[in-house]
Order: C-alpha cells, then structure tokens, then sequence
C-alpha cells in the first residue's frame, strides 16, 4: 500500500471532533459572563462526579461492541442500591459502599443479559444495547414503582410515595451527599478538589491499563479487532464479549453512585435516562471512536464537553436573549457531536476497505455501484 | 399440524403473545366496566393516526437501511408544513392538503440530504439515524422560537413570537378526515371512515409503488444487492430515493395524526414519535429489511390497541395505573426481539 | 457451566469471599446508620424523678446545647456506641457515660433524669408515626422515549414560555 501523506483535510476529519469543540467552548466564554475560576472549579467537581463512568465505557469499544449504551443498567442497579441504603438509614461513605455491595450482584446479572442479548444481535450491539436500556429501565420502573413497599417491605415510610407504596419521585440523598468528595477535600490554589473521588478514578485508570495486559484484556482485543479470525485462535469470542459488557456495567454501577453522591438528589426514575448518552457524548468528544478509544479520550472529553454544557446556556442567553435558545443549543450540539463522530468514523472505516480493495484490484478502483448496506 | 407449527415459528412467539393478551383485554373489558364500543372506536381512531407514520417506515426497511430511527426528519417537514397551513389560515380541506402541499418540499429536502449522509455510513445507519434524528429536533426547538410565525393563535401571547409547544387545529382541520363519511352507531361508536380511506389508500398506494419498477429495484437493493448491481441498479441512488420516500410519508404521518389528535405538537414531541412507530411495523411481523403492508396494518393495530385497551381495562382491574410501565416493556421487548433475530445476510 | 464440586479449592476460596462480602455489608450497616437521639429532659412518668433545671448535654464531639426542664431536642448520629457528657450547670458537676443504640432501631429516646439518677433504663426505643410527609402525588413518570401518554393539555397560560427541561 502506497503510503499516504496526511492531507490537513484528513488530519481535521480526525480531529474534527475537538476543533469543533474548542472553537465553539472558546467563543462562548466571553458572552457567557462566567469568570474562569468559576468555570475551572466546575470543571473539577465534574472531572470527579462523571470520569468514571465514561471509563465505563472503554471496554466494550475495545471488544468490538461499540459504544456501550445500555451502560445504563448499571446506573439502574447502583440506584436501587442506593435505595436500600437510604432505607435502611446508611449514611456517609459506609452508605456508598453498602449501595455498591448491594447494587454489584444486580450490576453483574443485568450485565450478563445485556452481553448475551448483544451476542444475538452482532452488529447492531449499539442500537440493541440502546433499546436494551429503556426495556430494562420499564423493569426497573415496575419494580421500583410497584414493587417495592408492596411486595419487598421497605422499612423508611418518607421514602414512600402517599398511595404507600412505590418509591417518590425524588429521593434526597442528604445522608450521603459528597460523603466520597469530602473524605478528603484539598484546598489547592483557590478551588476545592475531592483527593478521594480522583485517586479513586486514578486507580481505576491503573486498573484498566493493567487489565489490556492480562490475558483477558488481550482476548478482548483480538476479538475486538477481527471476531473470526480471535474465533480462529481458540478465544471464547461469546464469553468475552459477555465478560466486557458485565465489568463495563459493574463500573456503570460505581460510576453511577459517584455521580450521584455528588448531586446529592436522586430523581429516582430519571436519573439514568442520560447517563450512557453524556458518556458516550464525552468520549467521541474526546477524540475517541466507535472502535478505537484510550484514557486520554475520556478526561480531554469530559473537560470540553462540559466545559461547553457550563459555558452555553449562559452564552445563549445573553447571545440571544433566550435561556431556552441556550439549553436547545446545548443539546443540539452534544447530540449533534455523537451524531458527526459516529459519521466520521462509518465514513472512514468504509472509505478504508474501499481503498484497501481498489489497492488489491491493482488500483483500478471499481467506479460507480456500490454495494447495498446491511442495517 | 406442521403448516401450523411453520405458522408459529415465522409469525414469532413474543407475537402470538401479543394477540392473545390484547384479546384477552377485550374479552375482559365489559366485565371491568370498559365499554367495548367505546374501546373500538378509540382503536379504530389511534390506528388511522398512526398507520401512515408505521408505513412510512416500509421503503427504508426494503431497500436495506434498516429501522429509520430518523424518521423525526420526516416529521419535523410535516410540522413545518403544518404551522405554515396554519400560518396562511387555510382551512377545511385545503388546509389539510395545503399541509401536505407545504411539507413536501422540505421533506424532499430533508430526505434528499439525509438519504446522502446515510449512503456514506452504509452498516451504522440506524444508530446515526438515531443521533441525527435527535439533534435535528434540537436545532429545530431554535428554530420555533425564531421563526417569523404571526397567527395568534400560534404563538405566545406574551411576547407575540415563537411558536407555542402545542398548538390547537381546532377550527382549522381538526378531525377532517375523520369525520368524513363517519358513521356513528349509538352515543359512543364512531366509524372515522375518511381516515381509514386515507389510510388505505396510503396503504394501497405503497403496495402498488413496491411492485412497480422503481419498487422492486428498491426491495432487490435490500434483500440482494448483488443481483441489483448486475442488473445495472444503483444502489445509492435506490437507497437515497426510498429515504426521500421514507421523509416524505413522515410528514404526512404526522398532518393525518395531528388532524385526528387535534394539536400541533412542536420542540421535543417528535422524536418520542419514532419508537412507537418502529415498534409497530417490528409487531407487526417486519424484520430489520423485509417489510409488508400486512406488517404496518396488523402492527398498528395490535399496537395501538394494545396502547389503548391496557391502560383503561388494567387500570380498572388493579386500581393503578401501570400503563407506561408495561407500553415500555411491550415496545421495546418487540424491538429486541427483532433485532436478535438471526437476519439472512446478503453483503 | 462446570458442575460445582465441593471439594476443590477454588470452591472453598469463593465461600470465603462470598462471606466476606457479606461481612462488609453487615459491617457497613453497623457504622454507617444512622440513628437519631431524642434528648430528654422532662419529668419521669411516674414524676418520682423530676427534670433538670439547666444543664448542658454534648453528644460524642458535637455541640453542646442546653436543656431546661421540659426540652426535648434530637441528635443525629451515625453507627452503634456514642457517649453523652452531661454537665449540670448549677453545681459544675459532670457524669459521662457511653451507650450503645441497637441497629435496628432508627430513632431512641435518652431521658437524662433517669441516666442521672442512675435508673435504668434511661435508653428506650421510639417510634414515631410517620405521617406520609405530604409525598406528591405520583406522576407515572413519564418516559423520556415514549414522552407520555398523547393526553396533552393545551399550554395554560398562553403567555410565556415554559422553562426548558435541563438535563443534567
């Protein structure tokens, strides 16, 4: 193959992404009217609250199954951890760790079905494992909104709604709010950071790069780069790809408590509806594909995504008289940035097996008919 | 006995399920104080309202573009075409028509450009569709703020610009097609006869569209691409026209349903449009790139009865309202379902 | 999946941690509930004991308060033992003592008259009826994909605009 030199307008497809987000962050700072130790202290409690969950994320990209939107069934089995942990008055960081306890089993058997719900739908995990998210959330609705007080007794009655069973809509998490940022909270250079929440997710980068070393992490590998050919070389191909989405959702799990405990309310039935879309949005922002993501994605995406979700609304405002123009544009463009990653990445990954085919032909490439597509 | 038994396995379990329960809805109903007349009628209402949104879904399905998560495209013209009707006070049937008249040029647009973006991203389609989908509805909740609408009726009263979240057609077109021809039988059944016409006279028109030239190079596309090429079809353009299709039968979806709901619903209402309308065809015995007019009709139906039937004859049983909860269960286990199926690959 | 035979070591390693695991559950619980303290300075039922005038009670290291006869006042802490610090305002005098409140118990009730006197038990359990603090009614929520039921109202108040959904 005839080396290619990396033409400006290829080195900006591949960096599109970030230059979008910078210039479009950048601008916005100044009409927002939000001083720069306000926007920096932001981005410090958010770099705590939401990393680890985009870490979640990295897994299952690296297997081959895309983007992990069904990591929310994960978040759905932390917060019903965290409800019995209400319930039963835990409070504190003790309260934290008895939410995970309790929410790891589910975690870990929610994750087991979504990775054999995935293995039936091979090539399509991303849009499976999105329906597959609202069907559990319907599950984990039924549960939580008729099953609980009813059928498992639960014994704090102001976590109840009026009717006497079902839990309320909101449920406030005072008893453990902040309880991992302040174990520790250093006050460096005029900001409040959470030591803890950060060494916490410092480990857990540790984690993942010592597992990509293991034998499992390179199965995972294998399998995420060809499944035929890692089917070839003996690796389990079904069992991996099961065993990459459950520790994706059990890090959901964890990742979602985090966040919560910093939000310090729970809104018991929506709280998860957007995790796996701000994760995912965080790391393509940060320069990651659908098939090819690093650590380094996840914290460049969190600071810019949310360095554009804090400076927007305001920016919005002020631009245009609207707080609402703002909040739509906000979401126009964090739906709108998976939207043009994902194209990016579909365009290049055809415009390379395109390539590679015309190289074999001789370089004759077959003009005109293309094949069809398969969904 | 084995014709039965093939029966079973092609139509799906999680199907026959389906039938079985809303059957038992109905059997159920008198016996919980529902009135069945009552019940038929919303039924027969909320199938005319959807079935053009569910058909629209048919010409992506065959040429091999998958489920079109993207649909709120074609419903964002229809919208648009919609408030304009409004905007020029045109009403009755011309305002109807007039609303089609005015969405077709966008949804061609729309679908044009769309049906590009999608050929460029042939294997990821619906997943893009999906995201496109969602950030087009964004940018156009800018765009109904800002757009130079005026009818009082429109826009809020406070400021006099940007659009209302909903906006009544009562006095415009409501209920036009329904109440065409309507035959009513006792104080709580009405037969909407012109929406059904119109909807079957949609559904006709596909029918005979799939079986014409263009039809079948559209299908060939899908289901195998190789036999399309040699015969000389281009694929892009094939896939690029069935989503122009696709766009174009969402705006009329849309006017048919807000004719029959009775309001305009803009900003955020319509990608929450797009599942139920997938889940539908998805019910109704389509496949991810096999398609028929008996999937939209039957699946509309079984859906859209399923949506009406439960939350009045469960409620009354249990005294609670747990429609939501099983509407999620229902529609996206029917979506699961059809996506795990094992699909014949043709690449 | 490999039948589970019980005799190999890998089984008895997972027993373990499986009991392990559950310790740490049982231990979270004991450390981390919370129970709240009712203190108590009225008369004993029985009126053969009668109420403190003015003395100060400090819980564990919080901040002390006083008490005149008749307060009632609460203290929300977290784990099993505690102890109290009484000190009687008028003579100086000071009696501490360490107590224990039993898990399952939310809520205790801690009459210092009885605890100064040297009756037991100064320390008994409380139950309140709760009345379902005004819960709101339950909005069936509504599911962000499905963006409830087609029962739509016409916007009230067709003079502002509503605020927008913030997510997040």
């Amino acid at each position: 193959m005839s080396p290619k030199k990396k033409s400006a307008a290829t080195l900006f497809s591949e960096y599109a992404v970030v230059i979008i987000f910078l210039v479009i962050t950048v601008a916005a700072i100044s009409p927002s009217g939000l001083s720069l130790k306000y926007i920096i202290q932001e981005l410090i409690t958010r770099l705590g609250r939401n990393s680890f969950l985009v870490i979640a994320l990295l897994l299952p990209i690296y297997s081959g199954m895309g983007l992990n939107f069904a990591m929310s069934l994960g978040a759905m089995a932390g917060q019903i951890g965290l409800i019995f942990a209400v319930d039963w008055s835990v409070a504190g960081w003790q309260g934290l760790v008895f939410a995970l306890l309790i929410g790891l089993p589910i975690a870990v058997f929610l994750g087991w079905i979504c990775g054999k719900v995935m293995n039936k739908a091979k090539g399509r995990e991303m849009v499976t494992g999105y329906i597959l998210a609202f069907f559990i959330n319907g599950i984990y609705q039924f549960f939580v909104l008729y099953m609980m007080g009813s059928v498992i007794p639960m014994r704090n009655a102001s976590i109840i709604l009026s009717r006497g069973y079902g839990i309320r809509n909101t449920l406030n998490l005072e008893s453990v709010r902040q309880s991992l940022d302040t174990i520790f909270m250093m006050k460096l250079g005029g900001f409040d950071v959470p030591v803890v929440t950060l060494i916490i997710i410092a480990l857990l980068c540790v984690f993942i790069v010592w597992f990509k070393k293991t034998k499992l992490g390179q199965d995972m590998r294998a399998v995420g780069q060809d499944m035929a050919v890692a089917e070839a070389a003996g690796i389990p191909v079904e069992k991996t790809r099961i065993v990459a989405i459950i520790i994706s959702t059990v890090l959901a799990c964890a990742g979602q408590l985090i966040f919560l405990q910093n939000m310090g309310n729970l809104a018991t039935y929506n709280a998860h509806d957007q995790t796996s879309f701000f994760a995912a949005a965080a790391i393509l922002v940060g320069g990651a594909s659908v098939t090819h993501a690093s650590i380094p994605n996840v914290f460049i995406g969190v600071i810019l995504l949310h360095a554009m979700f804090i400076v927007s609304p305001l920016a919005g405002q002020n631009l245009f008289g609207s707080a609402m123009v703002g909040e739509y544009f906000r979401q126009f463009i964090g739906y709108g940035v998976i939207a043009l990653s994902l194209v990016l990445y579909a365009w290049k990954s055809r415009k390379a097996i395109f390539n590679s085919r015309s190289d074999l032909r001789g370089g004759a490439a077959a003009k005109g008919k293309d094949e069809g597509g398969q969904a | 006995m084995r014709n039965l038994k093939t029966f079973i396995q092609e139509f799906g379990w999680p199907r026959i399920i389906i039938f079985l329960f809303l059957v038992s809805l109905f059997v159920l109903a008198p016996f919980v104080g529902v009135r069945l007349d009552a019940s038929f009628s919303d039924v027969l209402n909320r199938f005319g309202q959807y079935a053009i949104l569910v058909l629209a879904l048919v010409p992506m399905i065959q040429s091999g573009c998958g489920l079109n998560f993207g649909l709120a495209l074609g419903i964002v013209a229809g919208l648009l075409g919609a408030t304009i009707s409004l905007q020029l006070e045109l009403r009755g049937f011309w305002g109807f028509f007039g609303a089609i008249a005015f969405a077709t040029p966008f949804s061609v647009i729309f679908g044009y450009f769309y049906g590009k973006l999608l050929n460029k991203v042939k294997g990821e389609e619906m997943t893009i569709a999906m995201y496109v989908g969602f950030s087009f509805v964004m940018l156009m909740c800018i765009m109904w703020l800002v757009l130079p609408f005026n009818n009082p009726t429109m826009v809020w009263g406070y400021a006099g610009k940007g659009l209302r979240t909903t906006i009544t057609v009562e006095g415009y077109w409501l209920k036009i097609l329904n109440e065409f021809l309507a035959i009513k039988i006792g104080r709580f059944f009405v037969f909407p006869t012109g929406l059904l016409l119109f909807v079957g006279a949609c559904a006709f028109g596909m029918w005979v569209f799939l079986r014409t030239r263009i039809g079948t190079a559209m299908t060939a596309v899908g289901s195998n691409p190789d036999f399309a090429r040699a015969s000389g079809v281009s694929a892009d353009k094939m896939r690029t026209t069935s989503v122009v299709l696709s766009t174009f039968l969402g705006a009329v979806g849309i006017i048919v349903y807000q004719q029959s709901f009775g309001f305009i619903q803009l900003y955020t209402a319509p990608s929450p449009m797009v599942f139920p309308a997938v889940a539908a065809i998805l019910i109704g015995g389509a496949s991810v790139n096999k398609a028929s007019m008996i999937n939209v009709l039957v699946g509309t139906f079984l859906f859209q009865g399923l949506l009406t039937m439960t939350p009045s004859v469960i409620n009354s049983i249990l005294q609670t309202d747990m429609s939501e909860v099983i509407r999620i269960i229902v529609s996206n286990g029917m979506i699961l379902y059809a996506l795990t199926r094992k699909v014949k690959v043709s690449k | 999946m490999k039948a589970i035979s019980f005799r190999n070591r890998s089984f008895v390693v997972r027993s373990i941690l499986v009991l392990v695991y559950i310790a740490v559950i049982v231990i979270m619980l004991m450390t981390g509930k919370r129970h709240t303290i009712l203190i108590d300075n009225k008369d004993s039922e029985d009126g053969s004991i009668l109420a403190i005038d003015g003395m100060s009670i400090q819980i564990d290291n919080q901040e002390a308060w006083e008490y005149y006869p008749g307060d009632r006042d609460k203290a929300v802490v977290q784990g099993q033992r505690h102890k109290v610090r009484v000190e009687i305002l008028a003579d100086g005098k000071i009696v501490e003592t360490a107590f224990r409140v039993p898990l399952n118990q939310d809520m205790v009730l801690l009459e210092v008259p009885k605890l100064l006197a040297g009756v037991e038990p100064y320390l008994r359990p409380f139950t309140v009826l709760q009345e379902q603090a005004s819960a709101p009614a339950v909005d069936t929520p509504q599911s962000i994909q499905f963006g409830g039921d087609a029962v739509v109202p016409p916007d009230g108040s067709p003079d502002a605009p509503p605020a927008p959904v913030l997510v997040q």
